[in-house]
Protein backbone atom coordinates (compact mmCIF):
# COMPACT_ATOMS: atom_id res chain seq x y z
CA UNK A 1 0.00 0.00 0.00
CA UNK A 2 1.54 3.26 -1.10
CA UNK A 3 0.55 6.49 0.57
CA UNK A 4 -1.88 8.87 -0.99
CA UNK A 5 -0.03 11.80 -2.62
CA UNK A 6 -0.18 15.09 -0.69
CA UNK A 7 -1.94 16.86 -3.56
CA UNK A 8 -4.87 14.47 -3.18
CA UNK A 9 -5.04 14.00 0.60
CA UNK A 10 -4.32 17.66 1.48
CA UNK A 11 -7.17 19.19 -0.54
CA UNK A 12 -9.46 16.34 0.60
CA UNK A 13 -8.78 17.24 4.24
CA UNK A 14 -9.34 20.91 3.35
CA UNK A 15 -12.73 20.01 1.84
CA UNK A 16 -13.55 18.00 4.97
CA UNK A 17 -12.90 21.14 7.06
CA UNK A 18 -15.31 23.11 4.82
CA UNK A 19 -17.94 20.36 4.86
CA UNK A 20 -17.77 20.07 8.64
CA UNK A 21 -18.09 23.82 9.13
CA UNK A 22 -21.08 23.79 6.79
CA UNK A 23 -22.73 20.90 8.60
CA UNK A 24 -21.97 21.52 12.27
CA UNK A 25 -20.70 25.13 12.11
CA UNK A 26 -17.62 23.91 14.03
CA UNK A 27 -13.94 23.87 13.07
CA UNK A 28 -12.32 20.46 12.60
CA UNK A 29 -9.70 19.44 15.17
CA UNK A 30 -8.61 16.23 16.86
CA UNK A 31 -7.73 17.61 20.30
CA UNK A 32 -11.32 18.50 21.24
CA UNK A 33 -12.34 14.85 21.10
CA UNK A 34 -9.65 13.93 23.63
CA UNK A 35 -10.68 16.83 25.90
CA UNK A 36 -14.31 15.69 25.74
CA UNK A 37 -13.31 12.05 26.27
CA UNK A 38 -11.57 12.99 29.50
CA UNK A 39 -14.61 14.99 30.65
CA UNK A 40 -16.96 12.16 29.69
CA UNK A 41 -14.89 9.50 31.49
CA UNK A 42 -15.18 11.59 34.63
CA UNK A 43 -18.93 11.93 34.21
CA UNK A 44 -20.20 9.05 32.11
CA UNK A 45 -23.79 10.09 32.84
CA UNK A 46 -23.46 13.13 30.57
CA UNK A 47 -24.38 12.83 26.89
CA UNK A 48 -21.41 12.20 24.58
CA UNK A 49 -20.56 15.26 22.49
CA UNK A 50 -20.12 15.46 18.70
CA UNK A 51 -16.38 15.88 19.30
CA UNK A 52 -16.32 12.58 21.19
CA UNK A 53 -18.07 10.87 18.28
CA UNK A 54 -15.61 12.55 15.92
CA UNK A 55 -12.70 11.05 17.89
CA UNK A 56 -14.39 7.64 17.88
CA UNK A 57 -14.77 8.07 14.12
CA UNK A 58 -11.05 8.79 13.65
CA UNK A 59 -10.28 5.54 15.48
CA UNK A 60 -12.80 3.77 13.25
CA UNK A 61 -11.28 5.38 10.17
CA UNK A 62 -7.83 4.08 11.14
CA UNK A 63 -9.22 0.58 11.58
CA UNK A 64 -11.27 0.67 8.37
CA UNK A 65 -8.23 1.84 6.41
CA UNK A 66 -6.00 -0.86 7.89
CA UNK A 67 -8.55 -3.58 7.14
CA UNK A 68 -9.39 -2.27 3.67
CA UNK A 69 -5.73 -2.18 2.62
CA UNK A 70 -4.97 -5.59 4.09
CA UNK A 71 -2.54 -3.99 6.51
CA UNK A 72 -4.14 -4.76 9.84
CA UNK A 73 -1.05 -5.62 11.91
CA UNK A 74 -1.56 -4.93 15.63
CA UNK A 75 1.52 -4.25 17.71
CA UNK A 76 3.65 -1.56 19.32
CA UNK A 77 6.38 -1.68 16.66
CA UNK A 78 7.76 1.78 15.89
CA UNK A 79 10.76 1.51 13.57
CA UNK A 80 12.18 5.05 14.03
CA UNK A 81 11.80 4.91 17.83
CA UNK A 82 13.29 1.41 17.95
CA UNK A 83 16.27 2.57 15.90
CA UNK A 84 16.94 5.43 18.31
CA UNK A 85 16.35 3.53 21.52
CA UNK A 86 18.04 0.30 20.53
CA UNK A 87 14.91 -1.70 20.00
CA UNK A 88 13.49 -2.62 23.43
CA UNK A 89 9.69 -2.77 23.56
CA UNK A 90 9.65 -1.45 27.16
CA UNK A 91 11.74 1.56 26.12
CA UNK A 92 9.41 2.25 23.17
CA UNK A 93 6.30 2.05 25.38
CA UNK A 94 7.82 4.21 28.13
CA UNK A 95 9.09 6.84 25.68
CA UNK A 96 5.72 6.90 23.93
CA UNK A 97 3.92 7.39 27.25
CA UNK A 98 6.14 10.30 28.32
CA UNK A 99 6.00 11.91 24.88
CA UNK A 100 2.25 11.28 24.79
CA UNK A 101 1.94 13.20 28.05
CA UNK A 102 3.82 16.15 26.54
CA UNK A 103 1.63 15.98 23.42
CA UNK A 104 -1.63 15.88 25.39
CA UNK A 105 -0.71 18.42 28.04
CA UNK A 106 0.98 20.78 25.58
CA UNK A 107 -1.85 20.70 23.07
CA UNK A 108 -4.38 21.27 25.82
CA UNK A 109 -2.50 24.29 27.19
CA UNK A 110 -2.23 25.60 23.60
CA UNK A 111 -5.93 24.81 22.96
CA UNK A 112 -5.12 22.97 19.75
CA UNK A 113 -2.94 20.53 17.85
CA UNK A 114 -1.65 19.89 14.33
CA UNK A 115 -5.15 19.70 12.86
CA UNK A 116 -7.01 22.25 15.03
CA UNK A 117 -4.34 24.96 14.93
CA UNK A 118 -2.20 23.77 12.00
CA UNK A 119 -4.97 23.31 9.43
CA UNK A 120 -8.38 24.63 10.62
CA UNK A 121 -7.26 27.56 12.77
CA UNK A 122 -4.80 28.91 10.22
CA UNK A 123 -7.38 28.46 7.43
CA UNK A 124 -9.86 30.49 9.49
CA UNK A 125 -7.24 33.20 10.00
CA UNK A 126 -6.86 32.86 13.76
CA UNK A 127 -3.71 34.65 15.04
CA UNK A 128 -3.41 32.15 17.93
CA UNK A 129 -3.29 29.31 15.40
CA UNK A 130 -0.57 30.92 13.26
CA UNK A 131 1.59 31.46 16.35
CA UNK A 132 0.87 27.96 17.71
CA UNK A 133 1.58 26.32 14.35
CA UNK A 134 4.84 28.23 13.88
CA UNK A 135 5.87 27.33 17.45
CA UNK A 136 5.19 23.59 17.32
CA UNK A 137 6.59 23.25 13.79
CA UNK A 138 9.77 25.09 14.74
CA UNK A 139 10.24 23.23 18.02
CA UNK A 140 9.45 19.83 16.48
CA UNK A 141 11.87 20.33 13.56
CA UNK A 142 14.60 21.49 15.98
CA UNK A 143 13.91 18.58 18.37
CA UNK A 144 13.91 16.03 15.52
CA UNK A 145 17.29 17.35 14.34
CA UNK A 146 18.67 17.26 17.88
CA UNK A 147 17.51 13.66 18.30
CA UNK A 148 19.00 12.67 14.95
CA UNK A 149 22.30 14.31 15.91
CA UNK A 150 22.36 12.74 19.39
CA UNK A 151 21.60 9.29 18.03
CA UNK A 152 24.35 9.74 15.44
CA UNK A 153 22.00 9.31 12.53
CA UNK A 154 21.23 11.29 9.43
CA UNK B 1 -27.32 12.93 20.92
CA UNK B 2 -28.56 12.58 17.36
CA UNK B 3 -26.73 15.78 16.39
CA UNK B 4 -23.62 14.55 18.18
CA UNK B 5 -23.62 11.38 16.07
CA UNK B 6 -22.99 13.52 12.98
CA UNK B 7 -19.42 13.87 14.25
CA UNK B 8 -18.88 10.16 13.58
CA UNK B 9 -18.76 10.08 9.75
CA UNK B 10 -16.52 13.16 9.71
CA UNK B 11 -14.18 11.39 12.10
CA UNK B 12 -14.14 8.23 9.98
CA UNK B 13 -13.27 10.28 6.89
CA UNK B 14 -10.54 12.17 8.75
CA UNK B 15 -9.06 8.99 10.25
CA UNK B 16 -9.00 7.25 6.87
CA UNK B 17 -7.43 10.29 5.16
CA UNK B 18 -4.73 10.58 7.84
CA UNK B 19 -3.96 6.89 7.44
CA UNK B 20 -3.91 7.12 3.65
CA UNK B 21 -1.50 10.06 3.88
CA UNK B 22 0.76 7.90 6.05
CA UNK B 23 0.50 10.19 9.07
CA UNK B 24 -0.11 7.19 11.31
CA UNK B 25 3.34 6.03 10.20
CA UNK B 26 6.11 7.36 12.50
CA UNK B 27 8.59 7.02 9.61
CA UNK B 28 6.63 9.52 7.51
CA UNK B 29 6.53 12.04 10.38
CA UNK B 30 10.26 11.56 11.01
CA UNK B 31 11.02 12.21 7.32
CA UNK B 32 8.97 15.40 7.62
CA UNK B 33 10.53 16.73 10.82
CA UNK B 34 14.16 16.08 9.80
CA UNK B 35 13.24 17.83 6.52
CA UNK B 36 14.01 14.75 4.43
CA UNK B 37 10.61 15.01 2.73
CA UNK B 38 8.30 18.00 2.37
CA UNK B 39 5.18 16.02 1.49
CA UNK B 40 3.50 16.50 4.88
CA UNK B 41 4.19 20.25 4.81
CA UNK B 42 2.65 20.37 1.33
CA UNK B 43 -0.28 18.29 2.55
CA UNK B 44 -0.96 20.63 5.48
CA UNK B 45 -0.44 23.71 3.31
CA UNK B 46 -2.79 22.54 0.57
CA UNK B 47 -5.40 21.50 3.15
CA UNK B 48 -5.14 24.95 4.72
CA UNK B 49 -5.48 26.79 1.38
CA UNK B 50 -8.48 24.72 0.26
CA UNK B 51 -10.12 25.15 3.68
CA UNK B 52 -9.37 28.89 3.74
CA UNK B 53 -10.97 29.45 0.32
CA UNK B 54 -13.91 27.10 0.91
CA UNK B 55 -14.86 28.44 4.33
CA UNK B 56 -14.75 32.04 3.09
CA UNK B 57 -16.92 31.24 0.08
CA UNK B 58 -19.32 29.50 2.43
CA UNK B 59 -19.50 32.49 4.76
CA UNK B 60 -19.78 35.00 1.92
CA UNK B 61 -22.64 33.02 0.37
CA UNK B 62 -24.50 33.38 3.68
CA UNK B 63 -24.29 29.64 4.37
CA UNK B 64 -26.14 28.19 7.33
CA UNK B 65 -25.41 25.10 9.38
CA UNK B 66 -27.11 22.08 7.81
CA UNK B 67 -27.83 20.81 11.30
CA UNK B 68 -29.21 23.75 13.23
CA UNK B 69 -29.56 26.52 10.65
CA UNK B 70 -27.21 28.93 12.46
CA UNK B 71 -25.26 31.28 10.15
CA UNK B 72 -21.78 29.92 9.37
CA UNK B 73 -19.29 31.96 11.35
CA UNK B 74 -16.16 31.71 13.45
CA UNK B 75 -14.19 33.90 15.83
CA UNK B 76 -10.41 34.39 15.53
CA UNK B 77 -8.55 33.81 18.80
CA UNK B 78 -5.99 36.32 20.07
CA UNK B 79 -2.51 35.03 20.92
CA UNK B 80 -1.71 34.32 24.56
CA UNK B 81 1.40 32.97 26.30
CA UNK B 82 -0.34 29.59 26.66
CA UNK B 83 -0.36 29.15 22.89
CA UNK B 84 3.43 29.49 22.76
CA UNK B 85 4.25 27.50 25.91
CA UNK B 86 1.78 24.70 25.17
CA UNK B 87 2.78 24.43 21.51
CA UNK B 88 6.49 24.29 22.42
CA UNK B 89 5.84 21.35 24.77
CA UNK B 90 3.59 19.78 22.15
CA UNK B 91 6.34 20.16 19.53
CA UNK B 92 8.85 18.25 21.67
CA UNK B 93 6.39 15.40 22.28
CA UNK B 94 5.47 15.31 18.59
CA UNK B 95 9.14 15.01 17.54
CA UNK B 96 9.85 12.27 20.10
CA UNK B 97 6.75 10.11 19.58
CA UNK B 98 6.41 11.04 15.87
CA UNK B 99 2.64 11.24 16.16
CA UNK B 100 -0.02 13.73 17.28
CA UNK B 101 -3.65 13.69 18.54
CA UNK B 102 -5.36 12.86 15.21
CA UNK B 103 -3.02 10.09 14.06
CA UNK B 104 -2.87 8.73 17.64
CA UNK B 105 -6.60 8.01 17.40
CA UNK B 106 -6.15 6.39 13.97
CA UNK B 107 -3.27 4.32 15.37
CA UNK B 108 -5.37 3.22 18.35
CA UNK B 109 -8.15 2.20 15.94
CA UNK B 110 -5.73 0.13 13.89
CA UNK B 111 -4.10 -1.15 17.13
CA UNK B 112 -0.66 -0.30 15.83
CA UNK B 113 1.90 2.46 15.91
CA UNK B 114 3.75 1.28 12.83
CA UNK B 115 1.49 2.73 10.16
CA UNK B 116 1.01 1.29 6.75
CA UNK B 117 4.36 1.92 5.05
CA UNK B 118 6.46 -0.30 7.28
CA UNK B 119 3.69 -2.84 7.10
CA UNK B 120 3.59 -2.64 3.31
CA UNK B 121 4.49 -6.31 3.12
CA UNK B 122 1.76 -7.26 5.58
CA UNK B 123 -0.75 -8.33 2.95
CA UNK B 124 1.85 -10.61 1.44
CA UNK B 125 3.26 -11.84 4.75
Amino acid sequence: MTHGPWWMVGPAIGLLVVLMLWTLNKPLGALGGWVDLEAWLRRPSTAPTWRLFFLLGVMGGGLVFALATGCFAPGVANAPLAARLGGGTAAIVLTSLVAGGAIGFGARVASGCTSGHGISGTALGSPASFVSCATFMGVAVATAHAIAWLSGGA
Amino acid sequence: MRTALIGLPFGVAFGALLSWAGLSDPGVVEDMLVLRSFDVFMLMGSAMVVAAIGTRLLRRAGGRSLVDGTPITWTPTAVTRSHVVGSALFGVGWAVALTCPGPIAAQIGAATSRGSRRASACSAA
